[in-house]
């Protein structure tokens, strides 16, 4: 496929490598402090300046790679599933579990759902478990409204009818007919779903809601930027490029994708 | 017609007594005894003593049975009391409406500007598919829909504050003050909503009676004005009350970052501050003024197309 | 040939597409001509091209088209007009039928689709007269209570309904020519033959011509007097409908007419291969499907003239009177 020359792919691919490599990656030790070299500007020896602990940007920016794109994720991952079973539940039983299932979804739809997190974080606490289950509990709807949409379509297409009536199980059917049907679009959504998680996460971890320091993520490092922004652009400017980046590409090739399956 | 909006009538105020239901759980969700946590905020731990802390909770009613405490809440909350900020001591009612006229400015203003840009640029755009507005459109979308709110903010607030000193970068006091906080919150949104309204005109151009007003011979403002405009503006008035909740979610970062002293920000601090009279308060307003939207868009949907207004009337020949 | 003035004159015309798969060629010579007040048919199965002659009669054939040949309409070019001269001509003197009811707008009442078509044409008429003749037409094709269906929303009306103010709408301003692309294919049965009736009606009453394509025979044996039968582009026998269809000479139409249901005759199905679309030979495109077309020499595509009335594009054509039984 010619998708693979693309930029944004791979940058997306620069970016898993970085996540899986880790602090292996990065030139320093992301946690060491040089309290003399503190807000230092970009030089040969850090690449992109060092921050108010004298740390190494650099090293900092690519082991957040790791917290961030992993935080957003999983989160992704446990929406899309969660999302897609409900949505299949309902949409091959339909009926009452249907009309139930629907309700809630569309109810929890309506809500705010960064406000929802950020209330419920404040109850329970900052922290990277309660950042997955606040996002997580509100994430999942998109993905269950399109896959019962796509479960109805092919529950009533003739080959599925046919399997039915020759007395194919439910379960059997749901593996082999339903789940190649409802994969590909899943997961064009869960590509474009991926840019507005990281956006959110990172929102709140910025307010100081979610990861805090000394642990580099996006919306920690962007808070620490904010503080300093007169003294040393550079450390809020760095990060942001990348969150920019990151959430362009995904777009684009969520974007590429659904022309390609349309 | 009626009956549709009496519906969706009911259907609010049963989300309204979700939420005031769920708020009052929000609560009781803490880890800990709610008691001991406002008596930590009120007085800080050296002062703390059972005693004080059975008072705080003779006095705010927390060693009630649960159903009465929400029957209590229930009824407190009709009355318009919202309890009192474990920070300030003040009514949380008060804190609230003091806020809530610096937000609304905010949060309309910027639906209007993100209107008069995404709506005409929008419907250009699905009207000359394909063509350099369209394609520009849709690049520029991409990139603003891609900025973090936060990220945008710093950089205006850098290169427009800091660098050169032409714009407020806090605070509420001149028509200067609005123009990053709203450059923020118009840039995201608009880009979404001028593909929405792409989308949706270009989806209505193939349409089949556009296709037949013009095999009619009908004159082309006539095609464009009653066939392309008036069926576009139906979803994209739907469309306000999504507009509304994203200027509401937008603002709280954005009133967070340009110390704007609206109910976002409040919300933020209280959040950070643990003030959970506070939280609960701004919950239910929010609550409510999410759905109240919610309700006066569905009124004018009501109004705009007759499908719904003449449903349930078939002409028998 | 004919001795009524000739109102539509289609010479020579095909059309091609470009696709990624390289260009397809949808119409590949097509001619005939209507003549006033009278109903050609366009037959043929799915995919012959036949909405294809539609859109290039009313020139809205997709930007990506390529043309080649002549319509004429009332002694008018009609592949070279430009959009307002077309705008001007459609519904005063050229109209198309729409086949579904998605036609009308769904937010506008009957009575304003009616008006905005009459008033776009006839711009003298006061608003009184407009209603009143909204009204009448209304009333004309067999919609009783005309005045509630003049205020009444799409959503209001029943399917034959909808088909009813479809036909007013088409022949409102009293055209010359009426384009129908399949009329009568999403109608149950019941609807269909109400339409027909309808459309005789307009026949012998206005005396307006019509274009008909569809793929049901037994609709342009009812309705036309002439009768094309279109394959893969071009035609394989035209001519007077009582002729071709009741005394048809070429194997596809005889094909056609085996495989109706009225006929209880099932086509003969080892001999019914899948046709290939879009290879541009020039010989008989039906060759491969035909019983005579077993020999390897490719048979032309050359017209043989039975009668006045009646033209079969095959080779075969003198010694298929000796196949008439089968």
């Amino acid at each position: 496929m010619n998708l693979f020359i693309k930029p944004y792919v791979l940058f997306i691919l620069l970016l898993i490598v970085l996540a899986v490599g880790g602090q292996r990656l990065a030139p320093n030790d992301p946690y060491q402090t040089h309290i003399d070299q503190r807000l230092l500007p970009p030089s040969a020896a850090f690449l992109f300046g060092t921050d108010e602990l004298g740390r190494c940007m650099f090293s900092r920016l690519i082991c957040s790679v790791r917290v961030s794109l992993g935080l957003a994720a999983s989160i992704l991952v446990i929406c899309l599933v969660t999302g897609a079973c409900i949505g299949m539940i309902a949409g091959y039983f339909g009926g009452l579990v249907d009309e139930m299932l629907m309700r809630v979804t569309d109810t929890i739809m309506a809500l705010p759902s960064f406000i929802v997190a950020m209330v419920l974080i404040g109850t329970l606490g900052a922290g990277i478990g309660n950042m997955i289950f606040v996002f997580a509990l509100t994430g999942w709807t998109r993905y269950a409204r399109l896959t019962r949409s796509l479960v109805l379509s092919v529950k009533n297409a003739n080959h599925v009818v046919t399997a039915r009536l020759t007395g194919l199980g439910s379960v059997y059917i749901l593996r082999r007919y339903i789940l190649p049907a409802i994969a590909r679009p899943l997961i064009v959504l869960g590509t474009l779903g991926m840019g507005m998680m990281i956006l959110m996460t990172s929102s709140m971890s910025f307010l100081g809601l979610g990861i805090t320091e000394p642990t580099p993520d996006w919306g920690a490092m962007m808070t620490n930027g904010t503080t300093y922004i007169r003294t040393a652009a550079h450390l809020a400017i760095f990060p942001g490029i990348l969150i920019c980046l990151t959430v362009l590409s995904f777009n684009l090739l969520g974007e590429a994708l659904k022309k390609d399956n349309a | 017609m009626a009956g549709f909006f009496l519906k969706r009538l009911i259907n609010a105020v049963l989300v309204l007594v979700g939420v005031v239901t769920l708020t009052f759980c929000l609560m009781r969700f803490t880890d800990g005894d709610p008691a001991t946590i406002i008596a930590l905020d009120k007085y800080g731990s050296s002062l703390i003593s059972n005693t004080v802390i059975d008072r705080l909770a003779a006095e705010n009613g927390l060693c009630d049975p649960l159903p009465i405490q929400y029957l209590n809440w229930v009824r407190r909350v009709l009355a318009g009391d919202l309890g009192r900020s474990l920070r300030s001591d003040a009514p949380v009612w008060d804190e609230i409406m003091q806020r809530f006229p610096y937000t609304l400015q905010l949060a309309v203003l910027s639906i209007l500007l993100t209107s008069a840009i995404a709506i005409p640029l929008g419907i250009y755009a699905g009207v000359h598919q394909d063509s350099l507005v369209d394609r520009l459109t849709q690049w520029i979308a991409s990139i603003t829909v891609s900025v973090p709110d936060y990220y945008l903010a710093i950089v205006l607030i850098y290169g427009l504050t800091v660098k050169w000193a032409l714009l407020p970068s806090y605070g509420y006091g001149s028509i200067a003050h609005f123009v990053l906080p709203l450059a923020v919150l118009v840039s995201a949104r608009a880009g979404y909503t001028t593909r929405l309204v792409t989308s949706t005109t270009a989806d209505l151009m193939s349409a089949d009676y556009v296709a037949y007003a013009e095999l009619r011979g009908l004159p082309s403002h006539r095609i464009f004005f009653v066939h392309i405009l008036k069926n576009a503006l139906i979803p994209i008035v739907t469309h306000l009350s999504l507009q509304f909740l994203m200027a509401l979610e937008g603002s709280v970062i954005v009133e967070s970052i340009f110390a704007w002293p609206g109910i976002g920000k409040c919300l933020t601090d209280a959040v950070l501050g643990r003030d959970f009279t506070m939280i609960q308060g701004l919950v239910l307003f929010m609550g409510v003024l999410i759905v109240g939207m919610n309700v006066i868009v569905d009124f004018f949907y009501i109004l705009m197309d007759q499908r719904v207004q003449v449903a349930g009337t078939r002409v028998r020949s | 040939m004919r001795k009524d003035p000739i109102v539509l004159d289609v010479r020579q015309l095909q059309v091609s597409f470009t696709t990624p798969e390289g260009p397809v060629r949808a119409l590949a010579g097509v001619s005939f001509q209507v003549g006033k007040g009278e109903v050609f048919a366009i037959a043929g199965e799915s995919g012959a091209g036949k909405s294809v002659i539609c859109r290039a009669i009313v020139n809205r054939l997709e930007p990506g088209a390529s043309v080649r040949g002549d319509v004429w309409f009332n002694s008018r070019p009609m592949l070279d007009l430009g959009k307002a001269a077309l705008r001007d001509l459609y519904a005063k003197e050229l109209t198309v039928l729409p086949q579904h009811a998605t036609a009308l707008n769904p937010l506008l009442t009957i009575g304003e689709h009616l008006s905005e078509t009459l008033s776009a044409h006839l711009p003298k008429m006061k608003a009184k007269a407009v209603r009143d003749r909204s009204i009448h037409l209304l009333e004309t094709f067999g919609l009783r209570d005309a005045g509630r269906i003049y205020r009444a929303y799409p959503y209001q009306l029943s399917g034959g309904m909808k088909q009813r103010v479809l036909i007013a709408l088409a022949y409102c301003c009293d055209p010359v020519l009426v384009v129908a692309d399949e009329p009568t294919k999403a109608l149950d049965p019941v609807l269909k033959e109400t339409m027909l009736e309808t459309l005789l009606e307009i026949k012998s009453s206005r005396r307006a011509s019509m274009v008909l394509v569809t793929h049901d025979l037994t609709v342009a044996h009812r309705l036309a007097d002439h009768v094309g039968i279109l394959y893969q582009g071009r035609f394989m026998e035209k001519g007077a409908t009582r002729q071709v269809l009741e005394q048809s000479v070429h194997p596809y139409t005889r094909m056609l007419i085996r495989a109706m249901p009225e006929n209880r005759l099932a086509p003969d199905l080892e001999d019914n291969v899948e046709s290939s679309h879009g290879h541009s030979q020039d010989g008989c495109p039906f060759q491969n499907r035909c019983r005579w077309g077993r020999d390897d020499a490719p048979h032309p595509y050359a017209a043989r003239k039975i009668d006045d009335n009646h033209t079969v594009w095959c080779i075969n054509a003198e010694s298929q009177q000796a196949f008439q039984d089968l």
